[in-house]
């Protein structure tokens, strides 16, 4: 739980200062934040003096929120996002913009402008992306909880490279408001904690309708925090025996059948799903590339170089300055996507009509084996953290290198929590649920994370 | 695509923005790659299947009324723009 007497003893602006100086050349914090500089009335003592770091694609007003992209580099939003304002109403004390791989488009912490980002108990390992920086300055202690964002699992994979949490909820509980679209339809706010009673707090904090964010849904659920201290629910656990092929480490499947067995001693049935189309679900790679650079390319279209901070080249004419500009302002990983995006587009075989509707059958596949049980438990990842240099494994279309993809598709609750904490060599498993069931979610996490 | 380098001048053009001649040559091993794991795509009948664009359906009508809010007035937008002119945002003209 959030040490607030700890806190509370602490000149949080010296702190600021002396980490920023401290952790230069990690590359994890962009800038430091003015709590001073925000308008926002506290009205609730849930996070009381708790100092965060929000990834920098999340609105800050007239605060540079640049994605780490040079194209909006000098970009002031006039607002703030809504998970923001939430977060100091309720007595947060935001002092860090974490880095991230430009524009969120990245699965290594490898591709920002303001520097690479590696795991922080290694330089020569990936700490994963694109919250890369958010991951990192809650795994090394700088703050007790960060804000990032999580499309395909950008929040889950990282958190299981450095040992910590990562938490998604449902699409659309929490709002999306102020936090630069990147994939609309698979979007989700994440965060990363120690402890899954922290995330529960921050899902109490954070979660609710907004008008604001037109994806934006009533949840369903209050007062996780509460609900997950009552641990007395027996719960039917979905495994997937299937996956074990894909391990790649040896400690990872020794950690996931640990994690089974703990749960089967704690009065837990484990239903083995045996039955599944592995083809189908493996598919997801290719779906997600195609859906979310189409999103992508359209979202971001808005990026010519004359709003959002204006990054001026100098050009013939209208078309000539747009090019120029985005031909400096974006590096290779994003315009790479935007290409295979107007490639799947622009193909004979309309390949993004195929993807909606293989996301389609995907869905139903996938909900169908979160159903069988109360909640989904595989190995967050097939392997542990990737050498910086061996890059391979991304590309990797194994169902269980891109399962947490499956629970951005059909917008399911899902969390990563540490088996084994041991630095770059951690281990985690991932629970995940149908849609709007977070506090199952949260609940068998937290019973795993305490018997474990 | 019989012809690969102008198949990528095509996407090019349409993405509005250029490639280094070396980032050209990393794309299209990039593009390679996409166009294998594009294939697994056929693999699948897909002919009375809907799309679905939404993780799952939403039973909210998320629309809201159809009433005016200002989020942002024109000044606080402009102070965005490096120049702006009569309310617009001015873009200089560069001299041939």
């Amino acid at each position: 739980m959030f040490n607030k007497e700890k806190w509370s003893k602490i000149d949080l602006l010296e702190y600021r200062d002396l980490k920023i100086k401290e952790k230069e050349n990690d590359n994890s914090i962009i800038k430091g934040i003015n709590p001073e500089d925000f308008d926002i009335e506290v009205t609730s003592s849930l996070l009381e003096g708790i100092p965060f770091g929000i990834k920098d694609n999340f609105a800050t007003k007239d605060d540079i929120t640049s994605s780490a992209s040079k194209i909006i580099r000098n970009f002031k939003p006039n607002y703030n996002s809504t998970v923001f304002t939430k977060l100091v109403e309720n007595g947060g004390i935001p002092l860090f913009k974490a880095n991230l791989d430009e524009l969120a488009m990245g699965g290594t912490g490898l591709t920002s402008n303001f520097g690479a980002v590696y795991n922080p108990f290694h330089e020569g390992y990936i700490s994963g992306g694109s919250s890369s920086g958010s991951n990192y300055i809650v795994a090394d202690n700088t703050v007790p909880f960060s804000i990032g964002s999580d499309t395909g699992d950008s929040v889950r994979k990282p958190a299981a490279y450095t040992g910590i949490v990562g938490f998604k909820p449902t699409w659309g509980i929490v709002s999306r408001y102020g936090m630069y679209d990147f994939a609309p339809t698979w979007d989700t706010v994440g965060w990363f904690t120690k402890t899954v009673k922290e995330s529960a707090i921050l899902l109490d904090v954070l979660q609710g309708f907004d008008p604001k964010d037109n994806s934006s849904l009533h949840p369903t659920d209050k007062e996780y925090l509460a609900e997950i201290e009552m641990n007395d629910d027996k719960y039917k656990i979905v495994t997937l025996p299937i996956l074990e092929k894909d391990i790649v480490d040896e400690e990872i499947l020794v950690d996931y059948k640990k994690s089974i067995e703990k749960l089967k001693e704690d009065g837990h049935e484990i239903i083995e799903a045996e039955d599944i189309d592995y083809k189908l679900l493996s598919t997801i790679l290719t779906v997600y590339k195609v859906i979310s650079s189409t999103e992508a390319f359209s979202c971001n279209a808005n990026l010519t170089g004359f709003v959002f901070g204006s990054y001026f080249e100098n050009g013939k004419d209208y078309e000539d300055k747009i090019t120029n500009a985005r031909t400096k302002g974006f590096d290779y990983e994003v315009k790479k996507r935007f290409l295979l995006s107007q490639h799947s587009r622009f193909h004979e075989e309309n390949y993004y009509k195929k993807a909606i509707q293989l996301r389609n059958l995907i869905n139903k596949e996938i909900d169908r084996i979160q159903g069988m049980g109360d909640v989904l438990l595989v190995p967050t990842t097939p392997n542990l953290a990737d050498d910086i240099n061996a890059f391979n494994s991304f590309e990797h279309t194994h169902l269980l290198n891109n399962i947490l993809t499956l629970f951005n598709s059909n917008g399911s609750p899902s969390i990563s929590i540490p088996v084994t904490k041991n630095g770059h060599l951690s281990t985690s498993v991932n629970i995940s649920a149908l849609p709007f069931n977070d506090k199952k979610v949260l609940k068998l996490a937290n019973r795993l994370e305490e018997i474990l | 695509m019989e012809n690969k380098k102008e198949w990528i001048d095509f996407l090019l053009k349409k993405s509005k923005f250029e490639l280094t001649e070396e980032e050209k040559d990393r794309f299209e091993k990039d593009l390679e790659l996409f166009i294998e794991q594009l294939k697994i795509m056929d693999e699948f009948d897909l002919e009375n299947v809907k799309p679905m664009v939404t993780p799952f359906n939403k039973s909210e009508n998320t629309l809201r009324q159809d009433s005016i809010v200002e989020v942002n007035d024109n000044k606080t937008i402009l102070e965005n723009a490096s120049k702006e002119k009569e309310g617009y945002i001015f873009l200089e003209k560069e001299e041939d």
